[in-house]
């Protein structure tokens, strides 16, 4: 994904890393192992960046590529004015990424928009229950969120970004929200059923829990939709730099299909191969 | 542990005490070893009438891990089954739920329910114990049949 010096110094770390292969040759794998060990070698990786990162300007981008087609495209997301904040890329970074920018915009809002914002979000629990999930299996997740917004009016964006470093909180909050997306298709299986439909008898249950309410599985073009669908308050904007051709990155913007708020957030997301990471305008 | 995982797994122990009655209706039933561990549990599934396994009762064995539930608890069979997607030897069951398709909004009972729908359709292309597994893709089924009535009388009748 990225050229340069910085991903070729990350290989070295790897190999001389607390994992050793051989350690493991002398018995047969079983999948349980074989899934073990993969969690371990991309949590290895994970654990050297911050689950949310600090607000960088753009042009720090440029240093991480040489190829000429992205730093294009890099230049031509504007000068000094623009930034981006990096996540880490563990499976869950749209989600950690949106989560983070929703509850970002929430925080510079006044009390009373905050509390609006908190009943809408709870409010959907109703869809949590239309769509059948158990309530011992999703409330946790509601109450982090649900006491994350009690918290909000006391936070600074600082203190929002060790919020969303801290595993617990942020795992629930993306829990929460995958729920809800997964929630949102199966309570409107007409919708997305022709895009769900693959020729295999691919249902609905199967693909939620497959691509939506898996944790660490990375978002697709659906389950995006999907979220802003069901969180209905904000625009999705995601910023394409990949190695397609022009100059410009292309932007593929998501909007509720039926949003309750007169006011959306503009949340941007700045998406490399494989990667999200946040995108400030 | 978590806290996360604690203040989880204490609801589900309290569901798990208020459906209590050891009626043969009851087909999945779990608790854990003991109060101050609540990452080891055990119980027993049966066999849903009408299906290869009626009549047969395995106890189980759930190990689950300090992140729970963000990642899924280790669930195996102590009464040797005779199933496509169970190993003989060790009773790990093969079931995509319980490793990449693990979803937190799961419980441990819920896991079990769909180990007590796996009995009943097996996937006998992913198999881990391939004698049965090769009965069952044949289309064999009284031969498939037999060998299950044989190991559930032999182990698990009840």
């Amino acid at each position: 994904m990225m050229s340069g010096q910085d991903s070729e110094v990350n290989q070295d770390d790897t190999s001389a890393g607390t994992i050793n292969p051989s350690d493991y040759v002398t018995e047969e794998l079983d999948d349980v192992t074989i899934l073990r060990l993969t969690q371990e070698i991309k949590d290895h990786e994970a654990s050297k960046t911050p689950l949310v990162g600090e607000l960088k300007p753009i042009s720090v981008l440029l240093d991480e590529y040489a190829d000429s087609t992205f730093r294009a495209k890099i230049k031509a997301l504007g000068g000094g004015s623009t930034g981006y904040r990096p996540i880490r890329g563990d499976g869950n970074c749209a989600w950690r990424a949106f989560a983070f920018r929703f509850f970002e915009f929430a925080q510079s809002y006044a009390p009373d928009q905050i509390a609006e914002l908190k009943s809408r979000i709870m409010s959907l629990t109703k869809l949590l229950n239309e769509a059948g999930y158990n309530e011992n299996g999703y409330i946790d997740f509601v109450e982090e969120t649900e006491s994350l917004f009690d918290r909000l009016p006391g936070l600074t964006t600082e203190t929002l970004v060790s919020e969303f470093n801290n595993m617990e909180v942020s795992s629930a909050v993306i829990v929460h929200f995958r729920l809800l997306a997964a929630a949102y298709v199966k309570t409107h299986a007409e919708d997305y059923m022709p895009f769900i439909d693959d020729g295999e008898g691919t249902t609905i249950e199967e693909y939620c829990n497959r691509q939506i309410e898996a944790f660490a599985v990375e978002a697709d073009h659906l389950a995006l939709s999907a979220l802003v669908n069901a969180v209905g308050v904000a625009d999705l904007g995601v910023v394409y730099m990949d190695r397609s051709e022009g100059e410009d990155a292309v932007v593929h913007t998501f909007e509720p299909m039926s949003a309750s708020a007169k006011e959306r957030m503009k949340i941007d997301l700045l998406y490399r191969p494989g990667h999200y990471d946040i995108f400030y305008r | 542990m978590s806290l996360a995982s604690t203040r989880r797994l204490l609801k589900e122990f309290r569901a798990a005490q208020k459906s209590s009655s050891d009626s043969e209706e009851e087909l999945v039933r779990i608790r854990p070893v003991s109060e101050n561990d609540l990452l080891h549990w055990v119980g027993y599934i049966r066999g849903s009438k009408g299906t290869l396994y009626e009549g047969g009762r395995w106890n189980i064995d759930i190990q689950v891990p300090k992140t729970y539930p963000l990642h899924p608890p280790e669930i195996k069979f102590i009464t040797p089954i005779c199933h496509p997607n169970v190993n003989w030897k060790d009773g790990l069951v093969c079931l995509d739920i319980l490793k990449g398709q693990w979803t937190a909004a799961w419980t441990l009972q819920s896991a079990c329910m769909a180990i007590l729908v796996l009995l009943s359709d097996p996937e006998p292309n992913s198999p881990l114990n391939v004698d049965i597994a090769n009965l069952v893709r044949s289309g064999d089924e009284e031969a498939a049949a037999s060998l299950v009535h044989y190991f559930t009388a032999k182990y698990a009748s009840t």
